[in-house]
């Protein structure tokens, strides 16, 4: 067990590491009501064709790990959201491209709780029944996402940003994918992925780290599979489609505009890249940009204007979001300010001031356990340490930003995604 | 629970401060309140013209930029409707002192103060551009509305149910509202708004109270403000409930139902509609979730919650339209199940410590602690949530079923996914 104490950001993490490889950390909150436990699986949409220990590629149908997460809280005795209903807490879990995570919050009967938690994700209990059951159910989410505008132009983005990477296809999957999913499917695919060398647990709130130890302990097998290889397919450094265009429900067009970026490197810290691609963000068109002053003054955008930076398995890219009359002027417009930072550099006073509002959102989340938890495991699945995030501020260097801004200024790594009005005449 | 501190600063203008060392950033709030009517859209427009610029800071750039200092602090525009009233003006945060070495709140309040007594004028008015630029973009936003089918149903079910009652009305206004501001009208509406209109101001964080006070009273020179907010008067459901369906180019179908009860936030009977409702919807061991998801697999949402200020329980789930009846008619059979009486005591124990621990899991939350708070004094009422708890526990399964008569339906509204309107 190790214990450290980060001073200049007021936090204190326990970590330790249990034989079978489940890595278990502890983020003490005193004076906070609730305590927030979050089990992840290193496992997410993006990984559809694997390959196991004993040689079996498997390829499975879209979708499957967001399946297996709705199933993973049926157990023999029951569902494990009526076992949490008893107790008070509040259950969920979400799948990302990247991961899928498992979580609650509790005031009270903490250790009960995680008990259920650890329990129901390392046993697996599908049966045909309750596998037929739940396509009902994840078929009316994935209606429900195919009429969200915003989903919409994000899973296009994607499906324009890249050739064969998985990740191009929706994480829900559709309801011919769902389909042919069967209990031993899952199965495989819990063999796979869900070893405790490939999970992480993270609790932030007030509890005692030994008990927390012991319980994981309990609940997770003894013996460890490998974890699965996985394949993403052939590499393109460039832009499958530069632009995707569907026509939904929208009284103005909404758009997402993709730029490829290389994946991480060999020995890269994941989170310097991250840092370097949130910063470069802020600097292409934050709050305080020239850009998205000027944009929002001749009435291009509104406040709901979003830019950020993602890391995948072998994918990066940075995105933004939003509404506008004309998504093309934003698309060339954001290209045009690529490439005039990359020509003139960056100013020291503006670097300063970009980091500055950026530490300052770095404190904030520390306020909020689900992202404190998340932001924990993400790093973890890299290898990092997050403790050493904040000091990531002092040694940046505008050069590696610059360095990124080189990469983004092709117009052959853009795509642009937009949702337009039913009676557009513009082609969907 | 936390320490609460209230404070009038002047005739209708108050403080609530909470005092919770636990964060390391601070949540604040200055808004004013007006009662939902007429004036919806000229009150929904302000927040957001003077965002736009003031008399130190002309425009959005130097305003973003003077945040960017300040470690990133956001000041968003805050437009809520809260009863019969709604709330306009700034929900701010901004990191703590200790990480930061500089007098951040207080430079955050002084630009509060500015955003609502320093806008950028010309020849005494607020600027015609940044007028026109956000009259624009509320027109988008109202239009926009139709566009998020999971709340517009709610909107679109509420807006029938409370046809002729303050309600139901968009506090965004209407488009005609919206074309009808010029900088004329909205500078005399602003005035008249600092001058009369009671305001509420609220803060959590680590800084001790008398320090916000005093950087309050310094920064803003508040004026006693006689004018009072609107009354909600809670009138009973119709004979007859309403039925309307409605087609939209969606996939999925949309249902919500509306109950009307007479029981609101202040009525001891309130903390029995709040069981009542979370037996019924308000969580994953709720009769909607295990009947019409788990058994029936007809949707993947089928919730309820209460509005503490019309006392009026509201039903949504997205469904097939071939389900609609169906999903219907099982709703409406849990519903008459719970008032024949037919509520077990371990469903009304499982509900309190569902209850007990939302309650108690808010005081992690500035923001929810914000919205609860802010949204009561605005209504002159007092809530506590620590009174609140100790009610919920007092409750007996007989008080459940005697409130669960007054429940009665009032409107259902189907969104029925189709190709054209």
């Amino acid at each position: 067990m190790t214990h450290e104490i980060l001073n200049n950001i007021g936090e204190e993490i326990y970590s330790h590491v249990l034989s079978n490889g489940l890595k278990i950390f502890y983020i003490p909150k005193p004076n906070f009501s609730k305590t927030f436990a979050m089990l992840a699986t290193n496992f997410g949409s993006a990984d559809q064709k694997f390959q196991m220990q004993d040689g079996a590629i498997i390829n499975t149908p879209a979708g499957v790990a967001h399946f297996l997460e709705h199933k993973m809280f049926e157990d023999e005795d029951g569902n494990a959201l009526q076992k949490f209903a008893k107790t008070g807490a509040s259950p969920n879990a979400f799948t990302s491209r990247n991961m899928t995570a498992y979580y609650f919050s509790c005031t009270d009967n903490f250790y009960e709780n995680l008990n259920i938690l650890t329990k129901f994700v390392c046993t697996p209990y599908f049966t045909t029944e309750n596998v037929k059951k739940e396509k009902g159910i994840i078929e009316q989410e994935i209606k429900m996402l195919d009429d969200d505008p915003f989903w919409n132009a994000y899973t296009n983005v994607y499906a324009g940003m890249y050739h064969e990477h998985p990740i191009r296809i929706s994480i829900a999957g559709s309801a011919e994918s769902i389909a042919t999913i069967e209990p031993d499917l899952l199965y495989t695919c819990h063999k796979a992925f869900y070893s405790p060398k490939n999970l992480v647990l993270t609790v932030c709130g007030n509890a005692d780290f030994s008990k927390i130890i012991e319980i994981a302990e309990k609940n997770t097998p003894k013996q460890a599979d490998d974890i699965a290889k996985r394949f993403y397919g052939n590499r393109n450094e460039f832009v499958s489609k530069s632009e995707i265009t569907v026509k939904m429900n929208v009284s103005q067009p909404l758009f997402m505009i993709g730029i490829k970026d290389e994946p991480l490197y060999k020995n890269e810290s994941a989170s310097y890249r991250q840092l370097v691609g949130e910063l470069c963000c802020e600097l292409i068109s934050g709050k305080s940009s020239e850009l998205y002053s000027n944009l929002y003054k001749n009435g291009t955008l509104n406040r709901r204007f979003d830019a950020s930076y993602t890391l995948h398995p072998d994918a990066a890219c940075v995105l933004f979001s939003g509404d506008s009359k004309n998504p093309k002027l934003v698309c060339d417009e954001i290209f045009k300010e690529i490439c005039k930072i990359s020509e003139n550099g960056i100013s020291p006073d503006e670097f300063e001031r970009v980091k500055r509002m950026h530490y300052g959102m770095l404190i904030r989340s520390l306020d909020q356990p689900d992202d404190l938890c998340r932001m924990k495991c993400e790093s973890t699945f890299y290898g990092e340490n997050f403790s050493t995030i904040s000091e990531q501020y002092d040694k940046i260097k505008t050069d590696d930003l610059l360095y990124r801004f080189k990469i983004w200024q092709d117009k052959n790594k853009i795509t642009l995604s937009q949702v337009i009005p039913l009676d557009s005449k513009q082609e969907g | 629970m936390q320490n609460i501190f209230t404070s009038q600063l002047a005739d209708g203008i108050k403080l609530t401060c909470l005092q919770a060392k636990q964060f390391k950033t601070s949540v604040l709030s200055v808004t004013m309140t007006v009662p939902l009517g007429e004036n919806n859209a000229f009150a929904a427009i302000l927040p957001h013209v003077l965002l736009r610029g003031t008399q130190t800071y002309p425009n959005m750039l130097s305003i973003s930029r003077k945040l960017d200092t300040l470690y990133g602090a956001r000041i968003i525009p805050l437009v809520r409707k809260a009863g019969a009233n709604l709330a306009i003006g700034f929900i701010a945060d901004v990191i703590d002192e200790r990480f930061a070495k500089d007098n951040l709140i207080e430079q955050v309040i002084i630009l509060l103060s500015e955003l609502f007594n320093m806008p950028a004028t010309e020849n005494g008015l607020l600027l015609g551009e940044y007028v026109e630029s956000e009259k624009q973009n509320l027109i988008d936003r109202i239009s926009r509305l139709k566009s998020e089918p999971r709340s517009y149903v709610v909107r679109r079910m509420r807006e029938i149910m409370y046809e002729g009652e303050p309600f139901g009305l968009c506090e965004y206004g209407d488009i005609e509202q919206v074309n009808s501001i010029t900088p004329e009208n909205l500078t005399s509406y602003l005035k008249e708004l600092i001058n009369t209109s009671p305001m509420q101001i609220f803060y959590c964080g680590s800084i001790d109270n008398e320090t916000i006070l005093n950087q309050f009273q310094s920064a803003f020179s508040f004026k006693n403000c006689n004018k009072k907010p609107a009354e909600n008067i809670i009138l009973p459901a119709p004979a007859k409930p309403k039925y309307i369906t409605e087609v939209m180019p969606v996939s999925q179908g949309k249902l919500a139902m509306g109950f009307r009860t007479g029981i609101y936030a202040t009525d001891k009977d309130y903390p029995a509609l709040m069981l009542f409702s979370c037996i019924l919807g308000g969580y994953t061991g709720s009769r909607l979730f295990r009947h019409v998801r788990e058994k029936l697999s007809l949707c993947y949402y089928a919730s309820s919650g209460v509005d503490k200020f019309t006392g009026s329980i509201t039903i949504s789930s997205g469904i097939e339209n071939k389900n609609a009846e169906l999903a219907q008619k099982e709703i409406l059979s849990q519903i008459y199940d719970m008032k024949s009486g037919n509520i077990t005591e371990q469903e009304l124990s499982d509900a309190k410590i569902n209850i007990l621990d939302a309650l108690k899991s808010m005081s992690d939350n500035p923001l929810t602690l914000e919205s609860f708070f802010q949204s009561a004094v605005m209504n002159g009422f007092c809530l506590s949530l620590s009174d609140l708890s100790k009610q919920i526990q007092q409750v007996s399964l007989d008080d459940v079923i005697q409130i669960s008569k007054f429940v009665t339906l009032d409107t259902v509204y189907f969104m029925k996914g189709g190709e054209t309107l």
